[in-house]
């Protein structure tokens, strides 16, 4: 039964099937969704139920406690005119795109390096050199980059004086023209695991014969990089690009930890806007009016970038 | 053969629930901030334990009740605790509170008011110390007047630690320096603004960082204290028209604070408002680069290694780790006054004022009156804070100076002693001033300046439209009439 | 019986050789720290942010695991059953949304997918309400349902792209076998989709270890707290004690580490398999 449903050709049902009506087609699947029933439940119960009630509360003012009454769009309004979300916005414009360029780019980078190996076990290890630091919490990474940053003795002001840059040492984290680059370069030049696997696993499929004739027409490495690597991995690009846009909107304990979105508005973005909104000031509402903002955005910039990768994979 | 175990495994079952129904405990949750009984490792060995014996002496003299000590992380992950366990009404029975907090939360009845409770007689202080016969006796009125909620009346935090703050200062640096370490005044290394100034000034020629400080909210922050000290003595002839009448000299309440913004009897735009931002100002340059992002951690870290001089702290709770960190001569000073030699506003001031730091208190939570235990927790508060159990607390962890009559400031904490005589400031923290929202925004914009990113016509106009829009916020909320100021 | 290969470095790969050394050397730089600094004192560390000293405090590492250990084995049940539920469920999940047409597929996949962009902490109040009132505060089925949950997300679209990818002609030769399609998921599906499942169990083991708010407000028990909240004992409004905070943070990576040694050949395959895409 469940047969034919399966997407393979060999079965050829799907066409029958899609002719019949819905109830029927339904019934038919019925152990499918038997099968989803947990995964959908657990979903619905944990995750949607609290992000709806999120929704909800943007249409009132809560202080999480009894103060809860409806103001309809009033939250959505006051972020138009609100000066400290507008910086927010404008500063993680930056960083993201900053972010998304970085972590796209080093992880390519060094995925090119690796396929370039002649020894398979030398590029098995440093696959595995360079997945190793994942097991390290984030949380240990900021306190180890407050200490690269610390003005006085930080490791990055030392180095400058090694060289005898002393000129160019900086309270980095406590000047507002530098703490969003050095908030961008937090963890340089760490490879994010995922995408730096997945992009790997893109070049890695790029059949051997492709870059054989490649060669035997003379391409060199930089020309191989552009009319095949990069062309033949693009959904893979596409989709770390897509996540590490996802990760760094919704990060909000770098800046914490670090500058507090300080100095003055300087590094405040909106994800640590919303967190203190809700804990610090006890308005869950408006909280949850950015919080809502901040998905519709993501949704729609990942539908972009689908959309335009699909665009140019399909040209 | 397992129908057998099955039935023994059902009879236990079915005893069990019924020995538990039986036994009818209870169990008290409490947070005790600093005094947690945390184990001792290598580099601290020895870490505050009284508390552990205090819960256990109560424990056997109260058969039936528990009581479990809940640690809770101090800031970042803090704030999203107490909101969640609130809200899930899942929070501990006693929980230590910032005042500040307490009136923010107001509207949701999460704290029990325990006015009438401190009317009565605490049976755990002893005959002839102040308490037996009125809880509220064994505490000063400065402090209950410091932390009782204007809205309602209500008395909600049971204070019983005094922060003393004030300027550790390096001696053999100093001195290195041909700086003299002596106090001109009977609190204070400086006998005016000016001459702090001029010293630091001087340090800093000589190639220090003087003054170590830290300025972001994400770790207990030190800026604050000298924000309202300050601004108190610039308005120091002006500060009696904003009391409610009858009043004498008191750090000013939400209320009145707010009211008086609310009357134009202070606003963004006077000059003594300007005078004070200049002030500010002026003193900005000593301190050391990265201020504010910097840890208290970092700040610290300065001032132990002998590289700044000068590091503001907790005169109290960082005396401990001052003394057991340092090896270098040290002391602490209070701030010196702001007077004439500074500004014309503060012409009259004859004396700098005490950080009143009344900050963090015990509260009782909704959840006793929920499961009905109230009289018990608040027995069990009674107990832990009355003088006999207090003082052990204190004098096995020298952290704070304990607010009770009756209790010696521990050996440790002397220095701090001549500070407390000092009349409180009138204007606190940001934060308590006026709102939460207030202090962080006004910190925000006074790092704007300092940094230069806004100018001072910035800064005015964007100071008197926070002010005059959270005072508005404030009085509203608590529908608070402001008609006791005059214009 | 085995054979040692040496690795020796050759010509053409000398300069990928260096640019990766340079990269590795930069990315190991902290971690090299955190066990540097867990050897010191405070006053050690204060005095000397950078470089090892003398004498070195091991003692750090026997206080830190004195208070850490039973953390550790709390953590341990936590995370293994976290993995072994998403394992089970989201390869099911995977396999149907992979494998098979049917009404309200893409709308279930994408009430799935598009969880990844819900903010966590706006989420974190309501959610508490909701297991409070399932009766599950201070207890592990606080932390293990909602990991679960939370790691379904990931987890499902990772199982759907690899089960994708794997060739239709195994699942004919199975089919004409005459096997059903349970049998089919059971001995053809599973065991080709072991590194994914290595993948799966990796992301799961290292998000739930390291969290920290959510057992925060779920657990006040103090037998039951998992590893990330003992942790916290080593910092305080006062002071970090930061020899023993960076020992134990060492120390509870040892567990990571056994788990990345046995299944990092099948995690890397897993996620390298070319399967992942947009």
């Amino acid at each position: 039964m469940l047969r034919r449903l399966a997407t393979s050709p060999s079965v050829g049902a799907s066409k029958r099937e899609s002719q019949s009506r819905l109830p029927i087609r339904v019934w038919r699947a019925k152990w499918l969704y038997v099968a989803l029933l947990i995964p959908v439940a657990m979903l619905l119960i944990f995750e949607w139920l609290p992000a709806f009630s999120a929704l909800y509360n943007s249409l009132y003012i809560w202080n999480g406690g009894k103060v809860h009454f409806y103001v309809g769009l009033e939250h959505y309004e006051r972020m138009l005119s609100d000066r400290t979300f507008r910086v927010a916005i404008t500063n993680l414009l930056g960083f993201v795109f900053f972010r998304v360029i970085m972590q796209t780019a080093l992880p390519f980078f060094a995925a090119e390096m690796i396929i370039n190996l002649r020894s398979a076990r030398w590029s098995y290890w440093w696959k595995i050199i360079f997945v190793f630091p994942m097991v390290v919490p984030t949380i240990l990474n900021y306190l180890i980059w407050r200490f690269i940053y610390n003005p006085q003795v930080g490791l990055l002001n030392e180095g400058l004086k090694l060289i005898g840059l002393d000129d160019y040492t900086h309270a980095w984290l406590g000047d507002p023209n530098t703490v969003m680059w050095a908030l961008a370069f937090v963890r340089f030049p760490w490879l994010p695991t995922l995408q730096f696997l997945i992009i790997l696993g893109g070049l890695q499929t790029i059949p051997q014969e492709v870059h054989e004739s490649a060669a035997i027409d003379g391409a060199g490495f930089w020309r191989r990089l552009f009319y095949i690597d990069i062309p033949m991995t693009k959904r893979q690009i596409t989709l770390a690009m897509i996540l590490t846009m996802l990760f760094m909107t919704q990060r909000f304990d770098l800046f914490l930890v670090m500058t507090d979105g300080g100095p003055g508005y300087s590094s405040m973005v909106p994800a640590l806007q919303l967190y203190q909104s809700a804990f610090h000031f006890l308005e869950f509402g408006y909280a949850s009016a950015i919080g809502v903002v901040l998905f519709v955005a993501m949704l729609a910039l990942t539908i972009i970038n689908l959309r335009v990768s699909a665009g140019a994979t399909s040209n | 053969m397992y129908r057998r175990v099955l039935l023994v495994a059902l009879f236990l079952l079915v005893f069990g629930a019924i020995a538990g129904q039986a036994q009818d405990e209870i169990t008290i949750f409490a947070t005790v901030g600093g005094y947690y009984p945390d184990e001792p490792t290598e580099n601290n060995p020895d870490p505050p334990k009284m508390m552990n014996e205090i819960v256990a002496e109560y424990e056997a003299a109260n058969p039936g009740v528990n009581v479990e000590l809940v640690d809770v992380p101090s800031n970042i992950s803090g704030d999203q605790w107490r909101s969640t366990v609130f809200n899930g009404q899942n929070e501990p029975h006693i929980i230590v509170n910032n005042y500040i907090r307490v009136w923010q939360e107001q509207g949701n009845d999460w704290y029990v008011p325990l006015n009438d409770y401190i009317e009565a007689p605490n049976p755990y202080i002893p005959e002839g110390t102040p308490g037996a016969e009125r809880w509220a006796d064994s505490i000063p009125d400065v402090v209950w007047n410091t932390t009782y909620h204007t809205g309602s009346g209500n008395q909600y935090v049971v204070t019983v630690n005094a922060v003393a703050v004030g300027f550790f200062y390096n001696i053999d640096m100093l001195e290195a320096n041909g700086i003299d370490t002596e106090f001109d005044i009977s609190y204070s290394l400086w006998e005016d603004w000016e001459t702090m100034i001029a010293e630091m000034g001087a340090i800093a020629e000589a190639g220090y960082e003087p003054l170590a400080l830290s300025m972001s909210t994400a770790t207990p922050y030190t800026y604050n204290w000298f924000d309202g000290t300050s601004l108190t003595s610039m308005y120091i002839d002006h500060i009696e028209s904003w009391w409610e009448p009858g009043a004498s000299w008191h750090a000013l309440n939400q209320r009145e604070f707010a009211c008086a913004i609310q009357n134009g009897l202070i606003s963004a735009h006077d000059d003594a408002f300007a005078d004070w931002l200049g002030l500010l100002a002026d003193f900005e340059p000593m301190w050391v680069d990265g201020y504010a992002t910097m840890t208290w951690d970092e700040a610290y870290r300065l001032f132990i290694t002998g590289e700044t001089p000068f590091l503001l702290g907790n005169a109290a709770s960082n005396t401990l780790q001052v003394n057991r960190d340092a090896d270098f001569n040290w002391s602490v000073s209070y701030f010196p006054p702001v007077t004439e030699t500074t500004s014309p506003h503060a012409a009259n001031n004859e004396s700098a004022y005490l950080v009143g730091g009344f900050t963090s208190g015990f509260t009782v939570t909704d959840r006793a009156r929920r499961e009905g235990i109230e009289e018990q927790v608040v027995d069990f508060l009674m107990y832990m804070t009355a003088q006999p159990q207090w003082g052990r607390v204190v004098s096995d962890s020298p952290r704070s100076i304990p607010t009770q009559y009756g209790l010696d400031v521990p050996e440790a904490l002397s220095a701090a002693l001549a500070f407390l005589d000092l009349p409180i400031r009138a204007l606190k923290d940001p934060d308590p001033r006026l709102s939460r929202r207030y202090g962080e925004d006004h910190r925000r914009l006074m790092q704007e300046y300092f940094t230069d990113q806004i100018d001072l016509e910035t800064l005015i106009a964007e100071e008197d439209r926070l002010m005059t829009r959270e005072a508005r916020v404030v009085i509203a909320e608590n529908e608070w009439s402001c008609d006791f100021q005059m214009e | 019986m085995f054979k040692r290969k040496r690795l020796r470095i050759a010509n053409h790969d000398l300069p990928f050789q260096m640019v990766l050394v340079a990269f590795g050397i930069v990315t190991f730089f902290p971690l090299v720290l955190v066990v540097i600094t867990s050897l010191k004192s405070n006053t050690q560390f204060y005095h000397n942010f950078w470089l090892p000293e003398l004498p070195f405090q091991f003692g750090n590492y026997s206080s830190a695991f004195r208070i850490i250990w039973r953390y550790i084995v709390n953590s341990v049940l936590y995370s293994g059953s976290t993995i072994c539920l998403i394992a089970c469920i989201a390869s099911v999940a995977g396999y149907v949304f992979a494998r098979f047409h049917f009404p309200f597929k893409t709308a279930l996949f994408l009430g799935f997918i598009t969880l990844i962009m819900v903010p966590g902490v706006l989420t974190l109040a309501p959610r508490f309400v909701l297991v409070r009132d399932l009766g599950l505060v201070n207890t592990p089925g606080a932390l293990i349902s909602v990991w679960v949950s939370g790691g379904l997300v990931l987890s499902t679209w990772l199982m759907r792209s690899y089960f994708e990818s794997l060739p239709q002609e195994l699942f004919d030769a199975a089919y004409v076998d005459g096997a059903a399609e349970r049998q089919v998921f059971f001995y053809v599906s599973v065991p080709l989709a072991r590194p994914m499942i290595a993948t799966v169990a990796m992301t799961t083991l290292i998000s739930s270890w390291n969290d920290l708010i959510w057992p925060l407000v779920t657990i006040t028990d103090k037998d039951k707290m998992p590893l990330a909240m003992g942790l916290m004992q080593f910092s305080s409004d006062f002071e970090t004690d930061w020899g023993t905070l960076f020992a134990g943070y060492v120390i509870s990576s040892i567990p990571l580490l056994c788990v990345f040694a046995v299944a990092m050949r099948q995690f890397i395959s897993g996620l390298t398999s070319g399967s992942i895409k947009a």
